[in-house]
């Protein structure tokens, strides 16, 4: 990339990072909005930064989808904050922390509506199905630190804004209604990206897929309801966005080094990339939930929530899509790491740069699957009782 | 200290990207890049610290509680992570990747 380029690479990048830290710090639920589309904006350009034809077509395909999407969600705030409005005045209607006091008693018929218009705005944008068609495209065709920072973070944006609702709902509702919404969207989500994994040939369309798994892996936690399954979801939240980005990272690398993201093209990485082989390995282990990795003990959560809550029908389902994605996921993936490289390999050393970056997020990976420590399991007991009160 | 903590957060990548419209050498931009995103790191932790003795922060429309604080630490984890991923990247696959 030449400087003019580049700069302006790195400066977007760090705007949407800004706009994603005033989403996560809003209280105001006019300005989550307001934020959430200038994670659009910003990370709009950023996918169809290369400027070739299939970026641009996927950052278009984004921006309307998403935009659609989250226009659902503005009639929803806006249904919320007319609900608020009846009970407290015009003052602070807007503010979750205001709006939360007087949940109980606000008028659930509206509220309803609104949950239902949340959850299809944010949920467009969290890549829920059926409304997840951008994220696919998107995930490919950015360049890689972006996809990383979709995946890893921005949809979980789009995730604690329906967190934000569905305490609402709940506490003005009742929880029946908002979990059952939940668990739709999320029922739904695992099971539309299971035949998708399984068939996919470009490997970043194939992370792409695996978080629309996983979003729906947390709808269903928050759907199953309980400390147990709020805390499963909020640390599959985390260890699912540190385990994506840590895959998107050794795919990018090997994505680099055979100039593809075809799958049947990246064949052999290990004998020309052994590190970067073993972090993509590792990291496919962890997505498809095999102990000792992070996401096995969030998953085993979700699972205890199920149970504890006789959602057998949801858990079955669940179990099954989990165990194809796993038999899926280790073939693909088994597929690029071993056997012989193909013609289309580089063979230059590793970049150490990119290697000590997949260091940090594996070191997390595999602390966060042998043990929680104390002070960030304090942190999720405290940000459960936040949700479920 | 903690209710300027949630003003300075989004101000931090804010002028960075400004800064780095400004810079023309590369090298520069990934020491901007990285040193940013440390920083943003290190304000983070001081304010997961201020949240765990003090509880939630709000100052206007910008609150902080352990619910927001989950997914702010996941943020500034995973923008760290990619600023060292990117850093100094050369090479012409390196570049083409990124």
């Amino acid at each position: 990339m030449k400087a003019e380029p580049l700069r302006s690479y790195f400066a977007l990048m760090h705007a949407f990072v800004a706009t994603m830290v005033v989403t996560v710090l809003a209280d105001n639920l006019g300005v989550l909005w307001i934020a959430m589309e200038g994670t659009t904006i910003t990370s709009a350009v950023l996918i169809g930064y290369h400027g070739h034809q299939h970026g641009l077509e996927a950052a278009w395909k984004y921006i309307i989808v998403t935009t659609i999407g989250i226009s659902f969600g503005l009639f929803g705030t806006v249904l919320v904050y007319a609900a608020a409005t009846d009970v407290m005045g015009g003052a602070g209607a807007m503010s979750w922390s205001a709006i939360m006091k007087v949940a109980p008693m606000l008028d659930p018929g509206i509220v309803r509506i609104g949950f239902i218009f949340v959850m299809v705005g944010y949920g467009t944008k969290a890549g829920l199905a059926p409304m997840h068609l951008w994220l696919p495209d998107a995930h490919s065709q950015a360049p890689t630190p972006v996809s990383a920072l979709l995946s890893g973070i921005l949809i979980k944006c789009a995730l604690l804004a329906i967190i934000r609702f569905h305490t609402i709902a709940a506490a003005a509702c009742g929880p029946a209604f908002p979990a059952e919404v939940l668990l739709v969207f999320g029922l739904t989500s695992v099971v539309v990206a299971t035949p998708f994994i399984l068939v996919q040939q470009d490997i970043k369309r194939l992370l792409g897929y695996s978080s629309i798994e996983h979003v729906g892996i947390v709808a269903l936690a928050l759907g199953f309801g309980g400390s147990v399954g709020t805390y499963g979801a909020l640390l599959h939240v985390v260890n699912h966005g540190i385990t994506k980005a840590l895959t998107f990272f050794a795919a990018g690398t090997a994505i680099a080094r055979y100039g593809s993201r075809d799958i049947h093209v990246i064949r052999g990485l290990l004998a020309v990339a052994p590190i970067g082989a073993t972090f993509l390995m590792l990291a496919a282990l962890s997505l498809a939930g095999t102990p000792p990795f992070s996401i096995f003990v969030s998953e085993l959560m979700v699972l205890r929530a199920g149970i504890g809550h006789s959602h057998w029908v949801a858990i079955a389902i669940f179990l099954v899509m989990v165990v194809v994605i796993f038999a899926g996921l280790l073939h693909h993936v088994g597929a690029m790491v071993f056997g012989e490289p193909t013609a289309a390999a580089g063979r230059e050393a590793e970049a150490w740069s990119p290697l000590f970056g997949m260091l940090l997020l594996a070191a997390i990976t595999v602390l966060l699957g042998l043990t929680i420590p104390a002070s960030f399991s304090g942190l999720l007991q405290r940000a459960t009782e936040v949700v479920v009160g | 200290m903690a209710q300027s903590l949630l003003w300075i957060l989004p101000l931090v990548p804010t002028f960075t990207a400004l800064l780095m419209l400004t810079t023309r050498d590369r090298r520069i931009l990934s020491v901007i890049d990285v040193g940013s995103s440390a920083v943003l790191f290190a304000l983070t932790l001081v304010l997961a610290r201020e949240v765990a003795t003090g509880g939630p922060q709000a100052l206007g429309d910008l609150r902080v509680d352990d619910l927001g604080l989950v997914f702010l630490l996941l943020l500034v984890i995973l923008t760290l992570a990619v600023s060292i991923y990117r850093w100094g990247g050369s090479g012409r696959r390196w570049r083409s990747a990124t």
